[in-house]
This record gives structure tokens, sequence and C-alpha cells, in this order.
């Protein structure tokens, strides 16, 4: 053959849709940013310092650990610097500085990278490292005990323990807009619903998260919150209250959805959301925990594999 | 190509492209200086007498290796034979490429294609040509005449499948719209070539004796087409509908799974363009040497070429004024499905619908990353199969139990799940690689089996000397 240019030779198809990983996760990062940026005002330099903190560690522990094991480096795909802002905006702004590279550590280390990095985490990563540090340090994570330096205009009692021990009475505390406009004590980046709807709604419209799972999630909270809300309306809070209180909304869009540790199709993803929504009031109106959140999404996760069992079924079969 | 649009409220979708959308007139190009052509045999020794290099060939003469071989090539121009040589083909097959330099006159003759033929050498390649039809045509060529003389013509007709009585095909499926996106070969060919079509279907269902066939035509294209002999399959003009799986599944009720040819069921394909040929070789007396070809520009511009087969690809890109250099990437087909090529040198065979330039700087790169379980690819596969989970166990290289439990056969190769990867994973490609594994070591276990028998045989023998 005569001299040829050297062609790129390789397989089909050609062609990209132009998606990404990195644009995902900056995207994720981008639409946090109003729930955060609002912590911020609140909390103040606390709460910077441990955001910063977070997300500094988890690239760092992700970086050692991609060296440990000899992987190529991939914190440049955002995703470590994602966890880490997840994490630290489930925090409340006081955490102790250890507890944060700690937590972070436990979310990079034993959430993702012993599992084969991203992908291969049968949790969501920040998830894992608020229950493990929730059970082994439960006081640092009591807002109640962690928020007292605060002094705003409105009542800096959780609302999940005002719940708990003052029924729908201690609910009315907060009025809807109230919690809308993060008027109440929570984690860093947790209390501003509205930006986490803002955020929620941005990532679904661009195909970034999954309507199903979010919406479902919700949907589940809702429910459950309004059939304990009926069979008992002085000793449970209603539905608006479960949705805009604890990490319900945060959980929702950004912790539930995590991609690997969800299912995929349609039925198995709406049953993964509702049957955490139902978990997290369960555990918040007759459980140990005040937020069932997290413990909810975990036993989801950990579920997600079965509901991958629930397969359509595929071209040509006969099942 | 359709990019990752600001909103995302449902999968992609890739349109066909249309070719009333725009004035696409092909681009005549005149013969080449050389053509090549492919023996699909092994050469051995020299090419039999008429075929070695300095040796004078007619345009529509045959092409052969050995004398005893049905196997041949067709001349597309008449000219001198310039080299033979052994050249490899798909797949670890050994092929013989033929390089024939044609004659000022065939030059000349191919600048006005219309032009009637008065030189001496033109006239005789006609009778040459003309020789299968004037035997047989009143009451139409029988199938032995096809495979004997039109075996290459462009759009490359496989007569074999008709041959098999093993696994006889009741169904012929005339492809009138182009599986891949981008191309317009097909559809070409069925806007213009209506009466060739029409002989064709008559000619292909008078000779095999197949009286089901149905021609896929884009959209609702049919009006050229009514009592054509073939029931019309309007194909949506949705990627992948077009596709003959799609196309079996909705016209015949029956979704097959990819692990076996389509002949095995009794269905066989064959482009629109290779109908018309044989259509127009029996009507007009003289096997069609040219070919209509999709070019597809680096900015992603068509341009449809009439050429003569075996023109060298570099002289269709030069005729364009289309620049391909290194780490370019020249692709035969379209953009979801063609392969790519390595050489410029490679000829336009009868089998070539489209060929595409992909700027280097254009070409997506092929990442490295796991998958993340974002699900993109299990939404937009048409077969809903979990590809995440298919990806995972062809990653660890377990072929069969992919074959087995995640649906591996039922992919209809379209390429849509590589296409989206969030993490550009080559998907497809490991699909392709496990689809092609499987059949290997099928192949190699047909072969161990028969080797096996031979082995017993002989320990048989000894037993017996002993
Ligand atoms: S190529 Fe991919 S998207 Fe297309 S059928 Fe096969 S698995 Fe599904
Ligand atoms: S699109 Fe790619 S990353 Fe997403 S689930 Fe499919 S194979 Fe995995």
């Amino acid at each position: 053959m005569s001299n040829n240019p050297k062609f790129i030779v390789s397989h089909a198809p050609f062609v990209h849709y132009g998606s990404s990983l990195q644009n995902k996760t900056y995207h994720t990062i981008f639409a946090a940013l109003p729930a955060v940026i609002v912590g911020l005002l609140m909390w103040g330099v606390p709460a910077m310092a441990v955001i910063a903190l977070s997300v500094g560690c988890s690239i760092i522990w992700e970086y050692i650990m991609n060296l440990i094991l000899k992987r190529p480096q991939t914190v440049d795909d955002g995703n470590a610097a994602l966890v880490g802002l997840l994490f630290a905006m489930l925090l409340p702004a006081t955490v102790p500085w250890w507890l944060v590279v700690l937590g972070s550590a436990i979310a990079i280390i034993i959430g993702k990278m012993i599992f084969g990095g991203i992908g291969g985490n049968p949790f969501s990563p920040p998830l894992l490292a608020i229950a493990i540090i929730m059970v082994s340090w439960p006081h640092y994570l009591d807002f109640n005990v962690a928020l007292t330096g605060y002094d705003f205009d409105f009542s800096m009692v959780y609302p999940l323990t005002a719940a708990r021990s003052l029924g729908s009475t201690g609910a009315e505390a907060w009025s809807t807009l109230d919690l809308l406009l993060g008027k109440q004590s929570g984690g860093i980046g947790s209390t501003f619903s509205l930006g986490l709807i803002l955020g929620g709604v941005y990532l679904i419209l661009r195909g970034f998260i999954r309507w199903e799972i979010a919406l479902s999630f919700i949907g589940g909270v809702a429910i459950t919150a309004l059939m304990f809300n009926m069979a008992d309306p002085v000793r449970f809070a209603g539905p608006v209250f479960h949705v805009l209180t604890g990490y319900t909304l945060i959980g929702a869009f950004f912790l539930a959805t995590d991609d690997a540790s969800s299912p995929v199709s349609f039925l198995p993803m709406i049953l993964y959301g509702i049957g955490g929504g139902f978990l997290t009031v369960l555990i918040r109106n007759i459980g140990t925990y005040y937020d069932g959140v997290v413990f909810a999404i975990i036993l989801m996760n950990t579920a997600s594999p079965l509901f991958g069992k629930i397969k359509p079924k595929a071209f040509g079969r006969v099942e | 190509m359709i990019k990752r649009p600001f909103f995302v409220f449902k999968k992609p979708t890739l349109v066909y492209e249309d070719m009333n959308q725009g004035n696409y007139i092909p681009v005549v190009l005149p013969a080449p200086d050389n053509v090549t052509v492919y023996v699909k045999e092994k050469l051995v020794g020299i090419a039999s007498e008429g075929t070695k290099p300095g040796d004078t060939v007619m345009e529509g003469d045959k092409l052969t290796i050995s004398q005893e071989s049905s196997i041949y090539a067709t001349s597309p121009v008449s000219g001198e034979v310039k080299t033979v040589s052994a050249f490899p083909g798909d797949f670890g097959d050994d092929w013989t490429a033929i390089t024939i330099t044609p004659t000022a006159a065939e030059a000349e003759e191919d600048v006005a294609p219309e032009a009637p033929a008065k030189k001496e050498e033109a006239a005789e390649a006609e009778e040459a040509a003309e020789e299968a039809p004037e035997e047989e045509a009143p009451q139409g060529p029988d199938l032995a005449h096809l495979v004997e003389f039109l075996a290459n013509v462009p759009g490359a007709p496989d007569f074999s499948v008709f041959q098999n009585p093993e696994k006889p095909v009741d169904t012929l499926i005339i492809t009138g719209a182009d599986e891949d996106l981008l191309c317009m070969t097909r559809q070409y060919v069925a806007n213009s070539e209506v009466d060739n079509v029409r002989a064709g279907i008559k000619i292909l269902k008078q000779a095999t004796g197949i009286e089901k066939a149905i021609l896929t035509l884009l959209r609702d294209a049919g009006q050229n087409y009514e009592s054509v002999g073939a029931e019309l399959a309007g194909v949506g003009m949705e990627y992948p509908t077009a596709s003959p799986y799609l196309v079996v599944n909705d016209y015949l009720g029956r979704a097959l799974l990819s692990d076996k040819p389509f002949e095995d069921s009794g269905i066989t394909f064959m482009s629109i363009e290779a109908v018309a040929a044989i259509g127009k070789a029996i009507t007009e007396g003289k096997i069609p040497t040219r070919k209509i070809v999709t070019v597809i520009d680096k900015n992603g511009k068509k341009t449809l070429v009439d050429v003569v087969l075996g023109t060298p690809i570099s002289d269709v890109f030069a005729a364009l004024r289309i620049t391909a250099g290194e780490r370019d990437r020249i692709i035969n087909g379209g953009p979801m499905t063609g392969t790519a090529l390595f050489s410029l040198d490679m000829p336009v065979t009868s089998s070539i619908d489209a060929l595409m330039v992909q700027d280097s700087s254009n070409i997506p790169v092929v990442s490295d990353y796991p998958c993340i379980d974002c699900g993109d690819c299990c939404r937009v596969c048409p077969s809903k199969i979990q590809v995440n989970m298919l990806a995972r166990v062809l990653e660890s290289g377990d072929f069969e139990l992919a074959a087995d439990e995640y649906d591996l056969y039922s992919c209809i190769d379209c390429g849509l799940c590589g296409f989206v990867c969030t993490t550009q994973m080559p998907v497809f490609q490991y699909i392709k690689l496990a689809k092609y594994e499987l059949a290997r070591l099928e192949a190699e276990a047909a072969d161990a089996d028969s080797a096996d028998e031979d082995a017993e045989a002989v320990a048989e023998e000894n037993e017996a000397k002993k």
C-alpha cells in the first residue's frame, strides 16, 4: 500500500451524544450551589470551613487511594468533590474538624474506592459516611446541641425533634414558607428547601438525575406522612412538614439518585423511591432516629440489586 | 450529528436522512486511471488465463483465479490487467486483488456514459456482457444465470442463500431504506430506478421461486411502487427502525435473536440497488458497473456520487476535494454501524453504500472509565436490554453468561448504547467482540467435533493394524 496517512481505525459507533461524567458531576455541583450558598450565609465561617475541608479532603483521599491502588487518576471527573460537598451539606456547621476528615475518608475510601471507584459503590458514599457517624458519634450530629451558638429569629429546635416530642403541635412552630426559605435548624446545605427544589428541578430537566427516583421518593414521604397524620393528627405531623424538613429534599434529589446504588428501569426506580420515602417516615415517626432518610436510602441501596432483577423482557426473548 | 440538548425530556431521537429535504443529484465521476476488484479466493500461483497481468479484459468479463473455481470478480472496465496480488480480506480471509487499467476508449466512453459505444472494443465488451441475457431472454433468466453473471453487481447480492437446500429461504426483504444515519444511497435508488427495481423484483421472484417479497421504503415513499410484486413496508424516520431485526419484527411479527443468520429463519435481505442492477442488466443486456455512494465529508455535508466499481476511494475524495490526513478517520458505511478503513487505496466495492470522513479533531474519545450505572444505555436500547449489566458481564469476559442470562443476542447492533454512554465506554464494541468471539468458539467447537471423529477413526485404524 502506498504512502497512506495513518488513519484512526476503531469501532462503531463513530459519533457520540456528547454526554460525559465530568459534565454530569459539575452540573450536579452547580445545582447544589443555591442550597450551599444560603447555608453559608446562615451558618457563616464555620460552615465555609467544613465545606472546604470536606471537599478538599475527599479529593485528597481519592488521589491517595488511586496512588495506592495504582489506578489512573480520577479526581478530575469531579465526583470526589461532589461527594465531599454532599457530605458537608449534611453536617451541622459546628462539627469538629477531625470528624470531617474522617467522614470524608469513610465516604471516599469505604464508600467508593474499595469497590473499585465510581460505578461500583453499593451505597451513596456521603450517606454511608453520615450513617457511620450517626451510629458512632451521634451527639456530633445532634443539631439541637451542635447549633446552640446560633441565634436567629426562628426556633433553633431541630424540627424533627420538635415533631417527635410534641407531635403536630411541635411542627406548627414553622410555617411552610419558613421551611422553604431555610428558616430551620439542620445541616449546612439541607435546610434551604427552595434551593434544593430548584437544584433538583434543574437536574431533572437537564436529564442528570432521574425524576422517577426523586419524585417517587418525595411522594413516598408525603403519602406515608399523610397516612400517619390521618391516623393520629395529634401525634404525627403532616406531609408538607415531612417533605420540607430534615434530609428529605437533599436525599430525594442528590443522594437517592446516586447512579451506581440505584436501579435503572422504570418500575424498579419507582419502587425504590417510594420504598425509601415510606421507610423515612416510618423511622421518623416510630423508629429510634429523628431523621430516617439516611437509613431509609441505605436500606433501599441494599435492595437495589434485587430491584434490578425486575427487568423488562428483551427483544426476541421468550420467557 | 445530534448532540445532547439543553433540556432532556426523553431519550435522544436520531432520524434518518430524508432525501427530499435537499436537492441530491449524484456527481458522475469518470472512470479512474485504474480500478481494483477483489476475487474472494486465495491467490495460488498466477491467476487463470485471461486474468493474468498483461491480459486484456472487457467490461463485464469474469475474472477468476483458477479455471475450476466458481468464484469470480466482474471487470467493471475494458482494459489491461496490471497487477494480481494477494489481499487480506475481512476476518482473516485471503482474497486476491486485481488491478485493471482501463483503455483510453473506455475512459472516454465513461465520461459520457449515455453515448452509444462506437469504438470496436467497447462494442465487443457489450457483446460479452450480453451473452447471458440473450440466451434466456424470453423466460427470464434462471437462478444459475444470475449466479453465473450478476454476483458482483452494485449492491452485492448474495445468491448463495437461495441455493442452500438445508435452509430454504421463503421471504426476500428488499431494503429500499438505508440502515444507517446520513446514508441516502438506497433511498436514491428507490426514487430514481423505479422501472429497474420493478423488473428486478420480477426476475428475482421468477428465478428463485420466492413468493413473498417485501420492499422497505423510508416513510411512505411507496407511490411509485404500486403492484410491484412486493409488499411495501414503510419504515419510520426514527433510527433504528430500518434495522433488519425491527423490519422483520414489524412486518413479519417475528422477533429474532441475533445468534443465527436470518437465513436460518427463511428470510434474506437484498439491497434495492442490487435488485435495480439485476433488472437493468437483464433489460438492457449489460452488466451495470456503476454504483451510487453517499459521501459524507468532514463537515457532515452529504454528496451522492456515481462511480465505476473498483474506483480507489482516494479518487472519489479527490473529485470532491476532500482531504483525509493523519489521524483522521475513514468509514465504510454510516456513523452508527460502519467500519473504519485503513487505506485510501481501497476501491469502492459493490457493497459500499457510504463513505464518511471524520476530522481528527472530531473523533470522540473512547475512555477506559467504568460504567457508572446511569442507565442511559438501557433507556435508549430498542431491544430493552439491561446494557449496564451486560457491559459488566462482558468486561469480565464471561461471554456465555452474557448470552444466556443478559440478553446478548437480543441486541440488534444499532450502536445507540455506545452513542449515549455517559462515561464513553466502548459498550457496543464489547457487544460486537462478544458476538464475534462466541461465533468463533462455536465454529471451533464444530471443527473439534469433526477432528475428534477423525482422531477416533485413526485410533480405530491403529487398533486394527495391531
Ligand atoms: S447496540 Fe446497544 S442499544 Fe443497540 S440493541 Fe444492542 S445493546 Fe441495545
Ligand atoms: S450509559 Fe454507560 S455509564 Fe451509563 S449505565 Fe450504560 S454503560 Fe454504564
